[in-house]
Order: structure tokens, then sequence, then C-alpha cells
């Protein structure tokens, strides 16, 4: 047997009459079944009980990680909970795109009903799927993730067909194009960042490619940002920008 | 897995005044940028900051309130042995902070897995005297490794110190 295991011990765990396998089953169990380490570390998460119990949905950011973020004003960035709701942007990210303000949730931004539905959305719903389904908690029971997917349901049958692949992955690293009138086109890479001990918050994070106009473009757009804000009658936050010279 | 998404490693390579370093589950250094380097020498690529905490005899020189921070390093070490998809470079980084140091045996048997990841660390840098960093786990998924970045907080004392060492890196890029 590939997985090295035998076959009565697989049937066992497939019927759910085994629930504790060992790492050197699921070890074998990757190996055998050719999973991608997302599916893997997917695995391995069904298969172990948490260090901990679900944590309880905590929404509230702390101030350190808000100055952290404010501390890279030319990367468009958004802070979510495990739901994919959400709950902190900095300025650059709805200037990317309107629909990144705190309150949306990913996932219906994805499937409203206003979305062309073309092969780049279909690619990009996949991905954001994927990767809700892994961060997800197997074992939450909570009233909230059942509210957010039975909305989801009523707002597509197509989060139904595309929920119940059963995909999961990491939905970083993939391009994401977006459009400013200011700017132009922006070819981005979009990457997610688990922040332990928060309850599953992550940080979306829209970064250029090397080599590329794209961190100019950012840079562009953080200017402009600093003048909608003044223009607001605040003012920008006195962060250095760029490269430092002696003082 | 030790290779560092080189997008990840140009995004830290643009941070020119926040230190940032990748490490995987041993804490070895798999990528850092000069501001990080300038900090401490300890955060350059190939050191092992479990190592330098508990066997290099300078490895908590200038740093305050060393014990809460190597408790909390092997906290995060005893969570990566429970978690981790392959123990065994974990197990043999064990025993050797075990063989080298009587108070990684101490430390282990007590440490807890953290419940804040955030670090907030007070350290007397010899060239521009004391800074309070907090650092901030990020994890990038599937890989194992935790991009760390440090931040100063606005308007403070550590900022304009920090600024004052990220000057004499010269400009990004260089």
């Amino acid at each position: 047997m590939l997985a090295g295991i035998s076959s009565d011990y697989y049937l066992r765990l497939e019927q759910a009459r085994e629930h504790h396998p060992s790492p050197a089953v699921l070890e074998g169990l990757t190996r055998a079944l050719c999973l991608d380490a997302a599916a893997a570390a997917h695995l391995r998460r069904l298969a172990r009980p948490p260090i901990r119990g679900t944590l309880r949905l905590d929404n509230s950011v702390s101030p350190s990680l808000i100055a952290l973020i404010e501390s890279m004003p030319t990367i468009p960035t958004y802070l979510l909970n495990r739901y994919l709701d959400i709950i902190y942007v900095n300025r650059l990210a709805p200037l990317l795109s309107p629909g990144f303000r705190v309150g949306n949730n990913l996932l219906k931004l994805t499937f409203h009903p206003a979305v062309p539905r073309d092969a780049y959305w279909r690619a990009t719903a996949r991905r954001t799927i994927g990767y809700f389904r892994s961060s997800v908690d197997p074992l939450d029971e909570g009233p909230e993730l059942a509210q957010l997917l039975s909305e989801l349901h009523a707002l597509d049958p197509e989060f139904t067909a595309i929920w119940n692949l059963h995909e999961t992955g990491s939905s970083s690293g993939y391009p994401s194009a977006f459009h400013h009138k200011a700017i132009g086109s922006v070819e981005l890479r979009y990457q997610t960042f688990d922040l332990p001990g928060t309850g599953g918050q992550m940080l979306g994070m829209f970064l250029p490619p090397p080599g590329g106009p794209s961190a100019e473009k950012l840079q562009m757009l953080a200017l402009l940002a600093d003048d909608l804000q003044a223009a607001e009658g605040v003012r920008p936050a006195p962060r250095k920008t760029g490269t430092t010279t002696a003082e | 897995m030790n290779t560092v998404d080189p997008l990840v490693v140009e995004m830290i390579l643009g941070l020119p005044t926040t230190p940032a370093f990748v490490a995987n589950e041993l804490f070895d250094v798999l990528a850092s940028n000069p501001i990080a380097r300038a900090v401490t020498p300890k955060f350059a690529v190939g050191m092992n900051l479990a190592r330098a905490a508990f066997i290099d005899p300078l490895g908590h020189e200038g740093m305050l309130e060393w014990d809460r921070i190597s408790d909390h390093m092997v906290g995060l070490l005893k969570e990566n042995l429970a978690t981790s998809a392959d123990v065994l470079p974990l197990e043999r980084l064990l025993s050797e902070l075990a063989s080298g140091n009587s108070g990684f045996t101490g430390a282990w048997a007590s440490a807890v897995i953290p419940v804040d990841y955030v670090v907030a660390l007070t350290m007397d840098h010899p060239k521009v005297g004391r800074m309070a960093v907090t650092y901030q786990p990020l994890r990038l998924p599937a890989t194992g490794q935790t991009l760390v970045l440090g931040n100063v907080e606005p308007g403070s004392e550590s900022e304009e110190r920090l600024f004052r060492l990220a000057a004499t890196l010269g400009p990004v890029g260089s």
C-alpha cells in the first residue's frame, strides 16, 4: 500500500471508526493521495484535535497591528476575520476597489449580483472559497458561520456548486488586477498572512511584483490618498515613506 | 520548506524602517531586510534564534526582560512540535538545546503555548540607544514559515531612534 497502512485500517479511517490517526499515517495518506502543501495542511487540521477550543469571534484590532499596517502606507492592506468579514482597511485598499471597506464580507462581495461572471471571476471565486474552506475551523458550529453560508447559498447557486467541490487551498501569490482612474491598470499579487492568537484573523496584502511598474503606481496612489485625506481636513500621518535621509 | 517566496522577499526589502525577517518552524532566519540586521545581527540569514537565545553566550546581550522572551520562544517551539508536518528536525534542535544549556530544560518543562503572539521587546542598541520594538508574527499559509514585522510607536523616542538607524543604511536597494 502506497500510504504505508493496511487496507483494514484505511477502511476504519474512511468509515470514521478511527478518529486519531498518527502523524505517520497522515504523512502516508498525503503521499499516497499526492496532496499539495495546502491540502496536506487541511488534512492535518481535520485529523488533529485543536490545541485550544474554537476561539470566540473577535473583531477587535490591536493598536500595535494598526500601527504596523499604517507603517506600510504604499501597500494596499485589509484585515479579515475568519468569516472573511473586512474588519480594518488602510487608506489604499478602498482606492483599489470600493468594496474594500470595513463591514463588507469578501465572499459576499465576490458573489454580488453586479459582478460580471467571467473566467477571471470564476478562478478568483474558486480560490476565495478554497481559502475560506481551509481557514474556517472544521469543528465550528457557531451561528455566524451558519448564517453566512445560508446567505451565500441564497445569493447565487454558483456558490453552492463551488462550495460542494470541497476544494481547499491558499489564495496567496495569485495575480490581481485593478484599475484606478489616476494610475490606470495595476497588476498586483495577493498575499495572505494568518495572525496567530487572534481567533483566525488574516491580513490580506496586495503586493507589487518585483521589477514591474506597479510599485511606482502604488506610491502615486499613496500620495493621492494623502491629498484626499488633506482635502477632508485630516492631517496625513507623519510617517516617512520611501527612503529615509540623514537629518 | 526553506525557500521564501520571492514576492515576500521583495516586500520586506522595500520596507526601509520596518525590521522584517522570515523564519521557519526551527527559528532559522531565512530572509531579512537591512534594518532588521541593523537592529540586531541575530536577524541575519542563517542564524537560528533559538540557538542564539540558549547556546550563544552573547545571545541576549542588550536585551531587557530576557526570560520573558526566551520563555515565549520555547512556548512557540512547543506549539510547532505539536502542529508541524515534519517534527524530526525540530526534535534534533530540541535535543541540541537541551544538551547545550541547562536553562533550556527548565524552560521547556514550564513552557506554555502563548496566548498573545505579539512580542514587545526593549533593547539597548549599541549605536542609537534604547528602543522598544513590537514584533508581530504573520504566518505564511501552508509553508511553516512566519514573517515577523517589527514596529515602533508612532511619534515615540524609539521611532526617532529607529529612523536614525535606518538613515545610516543608505537608500533602499543600494
